[in-house]
């Protein structure tokens, strides 16, 4: 591709490249990133390239000028593998190879909808042929995943024809560093890796630093189980983030950046080279971009294998060739950071944000979410919910909306119990909070927080005792075993833990819990000993009926913990149909055929076994 | 000169100084378990937290690494920092059992009883005095840590035969718990801590054993001494009797 060396070079390439776009208005694109690989859409998109070739087309078109497009996620993971077909959008899902001829002659090539294909409704059945119609996307604001679909991430004239790199243009050639940085802050940006600290303040103190060399650096660690938006976003559309870091780059003075990935995201890393490549060999990274004087270049940098070689000092380390460990930071890294240099470190998601704050104003993007957080934020919601994958909503957005009118609610005819934001080291919150504003300091004042935006959904069948000691397990694990009281306080709350769930422990240790919890938080080095507790604080703040019920009745009201529950048979139900006492593994199960059945509860071991295999329901939790 | 209180008392610190190092010099007690003046302040036994107020706002810091700054008041001792304290020590003695050590700093911060399960997990208690000692002073990088959470241990490289280490004694010296033992019989200095085993050296001139092979090695590389100078120990040397 041509070298771009100044301004008029990347306005042309725009114009040319925008036009020649325009000329294949149709075309079909399928996700193909990580999540959707998984789900067949590799298959689906060879598929739809053969029947394309098969009626006389050049499936990949030349240049822009594409008719089948793998792009970035739409983010409706239960509907995987999707498929859209664009101008109009019309929405595919499950879609299987088989389907590909379909599409092809007749949605392609004649307009025709293939009704078996569409989404329905699930209150009304009725089919929803466009994707703008369907309850998932139509209450979302789709700001940062916008190219999702309708770009191939892997090129880079395909991010130019649609407008990339025009933020990058407008902040080099029209505005002053300083500008830059004024935008941001007025933009009240916050960062998006979990803290919410002001980008812009954080930018001002970098750019205000006299040094020979400063860094930015993109965390793209993303060690959250569950959390996959930073990956998303880096497959989906690589040059966002890498425009982000020149135009942050230039505001700061730095020279240099890195993007550090984490090592179990292959595909993640494989496009954000690319991306880098293109990017240096299209003259915009490297010497004298756009003709400005300004230099800057970005490198790979690959992460730690740990969830704490995220956290900022401890990334830098890594960076540094050190062990992935952290370390006090009462001077921040905009005055000593990597190598001791002025550093500016934010999130994949906080970098995308970056031109579209520059290409729309602060004073547009003023116009979404609250007044002390502004934008959007994607969250991935997964557990007990109907619609899961990844939304993107305003900043402000409740609880409620999200689960219900996107995510459809419940999946089962289960009730909502619970929802957990914030990570591991969020914390769960109850029904009653459903209309809360999603929001940093909301949700930090209800006992969880806004993380990197995961957002788990609880049904009435979770014990909450369960859910806290099962994220303390995974944070003891994952500490890495600094300080005293994450390493070993973490441990002890997840002994006292156990022992509630198994009905062995007292009033005392429940006491003894809560003052561990909060010794954990004051006194751990890094955030994560700090977040740690918790889901165990939250889960005493708004379910603690539960931890006594386990404490002092010996009871789990959720019928989860297995040292606490009995199975029992419904004689009105039992069939005496024997199916539950021949698989019982311990022979717990007595009656002959035909006969009510009966569960010596001295002998069951609670594997739930029998529950599972009755087939009239006759088996319940006492 | 920085001025600062703690708890309440007005003192003048030095620039650049530790808030640790302010209170020691004022006759203050702060407890520390993996702090020492020989290598640089690592921040993760925690038992040095004080309250730092500073335009308004109170926070948690360690002592041991954070710097003094005009007009901070210093609390060493609220209940907060009590408590803090208290639950710290108590979960180092519920890994590694009461150790005389531990136990006479409890009876200073006022640890009654021990309210955690004792697991006798290990009796190291990952202060990383020893390694730091042995990177930062030894310079020799024989030991390191490995693993993460619980399975955090100080390991020589490989488990296997220790190379680096040499045999010097300088971890021994400095672990607060003196879980490092050293054995010398016939001429060998054994840290089975390390997998090291050592030859010793006798002084040329009053034949006693004065340090490991390794060590004289060490400082021939660095300082090209002769052996008339190397083999003499220091008593020796000292009183200038020579080869
Ligand atoms: C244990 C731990 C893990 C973290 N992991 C990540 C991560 O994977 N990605 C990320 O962007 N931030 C992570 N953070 C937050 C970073 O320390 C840092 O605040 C963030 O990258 C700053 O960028 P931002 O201001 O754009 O959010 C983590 C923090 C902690 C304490
Ligand atoms: S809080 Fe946990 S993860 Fe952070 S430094 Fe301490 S032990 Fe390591
Ligand atoms: S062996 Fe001693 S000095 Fe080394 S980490 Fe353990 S307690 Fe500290």
């Amino acid at each position: 591709m041509r070298s771009i060396r100044k301004k008029e070079d990347l306005l042309n390439l725009y114009e040319n490249l925008r036009k020649e776009r325009e000329k294949q208005g149709k075309f079909i694109s399928v996700c193909v990133d990580t999540g959707c690989l998984a789900t067949g859409s590799g298959a689906v998109f060879s598929a739809l390239k053969e029947e394309i070739a098969k009626a006389g087309l050049n499936p990949e078109g030349e240049g822009v000028k594409k008719i089948l497009r793998g792009t970035g996620s739409l983010g409706f993971d239960s509907e995987n593998p999707v498929v859209v077909i664009y101008p109009e959008k019309i929405f595919y899902r499950k879609v299987r190879p088989g389907d590909a001829k379909y599409i092809v002659h007749k949605t392609l090539l004649n307009g025709e909808i293939i009704e078996r294909l569409l989404y329905k409704d699930p209150e009304t059945n009725e089919p929803i042929p466009y994707l703008d119609d369907i309850p998932f996307y139509k209450h979302q604001k789709r700001l940062l995943l916008a190219n999702h679909g309708i770009i191939d991430p892997l090129s880079i004239e395909e991010y130019i024809s649609i407008g990339g790199y025009q933020a990058l243009l407008k902040a080099l050639t029209e505005m002053e560093p300083p500008q830059i940085v004024e935008e941001v802050k007025k933009s009240k940006l916050r960062g998006r890796g979990g803290a919410g600290f002001p980008t812009g303040i954080k930018w001002e103190d970098a750019a205000k630093r006299d040094s020979d060399i400063k860094y930015v650096i993109c965390n793209a660690d993303e060690g959250d189980p569950g959390a996959y938006m930073d990956r998303s976003l880096l497959e989906g559309d690589p040059h966002s983030v890498v425009e982000g870091m020149i135009i942050g780059a230039y505001a700061v003075g730095a020279s240099h950046g890195y993007i550090y990935v984490r090592r179990e995201y292959p595909k993640a890393l494989e496009s954000a080279t690319k991306a880098i490549e293109d990017a240096r060999e299209a003259g915009l990274l490297g010497d004298n971009i756009l003709g400005t004087g300004f230099s800057f270049d970005i490198e790979i940098a690959r992460g730690g294998g740990a969830f704490v070689a995220g956290e900022s000092t401890a990334l830098m380390a890594s960076i540094e060739g050190k062990p992935a460990e952290p370390h006090t930071k009462y001077i921040h890294a905009t005055q000593a950071g990597l190598y001791s240099k002025p550093t500016v470190l934010n999130n994949v998601e906080t970098w995308a944000n970056v031109p579209i704050i520059i290409n729309k104003g602060a004073d547009w993007y003023g116009n979404i979410g609250t007044e002390k957080s502004k934008g959007t934020k994607i969250f991935s919601l997964v557990g007990a919910v109907k619609n899961s994958g990844l939304v993107e909503v305003p900043i402000g957005t409740t609880l409620r909306e999200v689960i219900f009118d996107i995510g459809g609610g419940i999946a089962s005819e289960k009730k909502f119990k619970a929802v957990q934001t914030g990570g591991p080291s969020g914390g769960v919150l109850p029904e009653s909070l459903l209309d809360m504003p999603i929001d940093f300091d909301t949700l930090t004042k209800a006992g969880s927080m806004m993380g990197s935006g995961g957002m788990i959904i609880m049904d009435e069948h979770t014990c909450m005792v369960d859910v806290a000691r099962y994220y303390i397990d995974f944070l003891s694990k994952e500490s890495c075993g600094k300080c005293t009281p994450c390493r070993e306080g973490l441990r002890q709350m997840l002994d006292i833990l156990t022992r509630i769930t198994q009905g062995e422990a007292t009033m005392d240790d429940l006491d003894l819990l809560e003052e561990l919890s909060y010794v954990v938080k004051d006194a751990s080095l890094c955030g994560l000993g700090q977040t740690a507790p918790n889901p165990v604080l939250s889960t005493l703040k708004y379910f603690r009926d539960e931890y006594v019920a386990h404490v002092r009745d010996k009871h789990c009201p959720a019928g989860v913990c297995a040292a606490l529950i009995e199975y029992e048979i419904i004689p009105e139900k039992c069939t005496g149909c024997l199916a539950c006492k021949v698989r019982c593994p311990v022979g717990a199960i007595e009656g002959e055929k035909g006969e009510v059945h009966k569960i010596d509860p001295d002998k069951c071991i609670r594997c739930g076994i029998c529950m599972e295999v009755c087939t009239f329901d006759a088996v319940r939790i006492k | 000169m920085v001025k600062i209180t703690i708890d309440g008392k007005k003192i003048s610190a030095k620039e650049g100084e530790t808030v640790l190092k302010a209170a020691q010099r004022a006759g203050i007690f702060i407890p520390t378990l993996c702090n020492n003046d020989a290598v640089k302040p690592y921040s993760a036994c925690r038992m040095c937290l004080v309250e730092v107020a500073k335009n308004g706002r109170t926070k948690l810091v360690t002592s041991c690494d954070y710097p003094v700054e005009e007009g901070i008041e210093v609390n060493t001792n609220t209940e907060r920092i009590q408590r803090d304290r208290k639950v710290i020590l108590e979960l180092l003695i519920a890994r590694t059992g009461e150790t005389p050590e531990l136990k006479k700093l409890a009876e200073k911060v006022g640890v009654k009883e021990v309210r955690f399960k004792v697991r006798n997990f290990d009796d190291c208690i990952l202060c990383g005095l020893c390694v730091r000692v042995c990177d930062e002073v030894v310079g020799a990088h024989a030991i390191g840590f490995r693993g993460r959470g619980m399975e955090r241990e100080v390991v020589p490289p490989f488990d296997v035969e220790n190379e680096q280490c040499l045999a010097c004694g300088a971890c021994a010296e400095i672990c607060p718990v003196n879980i490092i033992d050293i054995f010398e019989h016939d001429g060998t200095r054994e840290l089975p801590k390390w997998h090291k085993k050592s030859r010793l050296v006798a002084c040329r001139v009053c034949g006693k054993y004065f340090a490991t092979e390794e060590e004289i090695e060490m400082i021939r590389a660095k300082t090209g001494l002769p052996d008339e100078i190397l083999y003499v120990c220091p008593d020796c040397r000292e009183h200038n009797f020579t080869i």
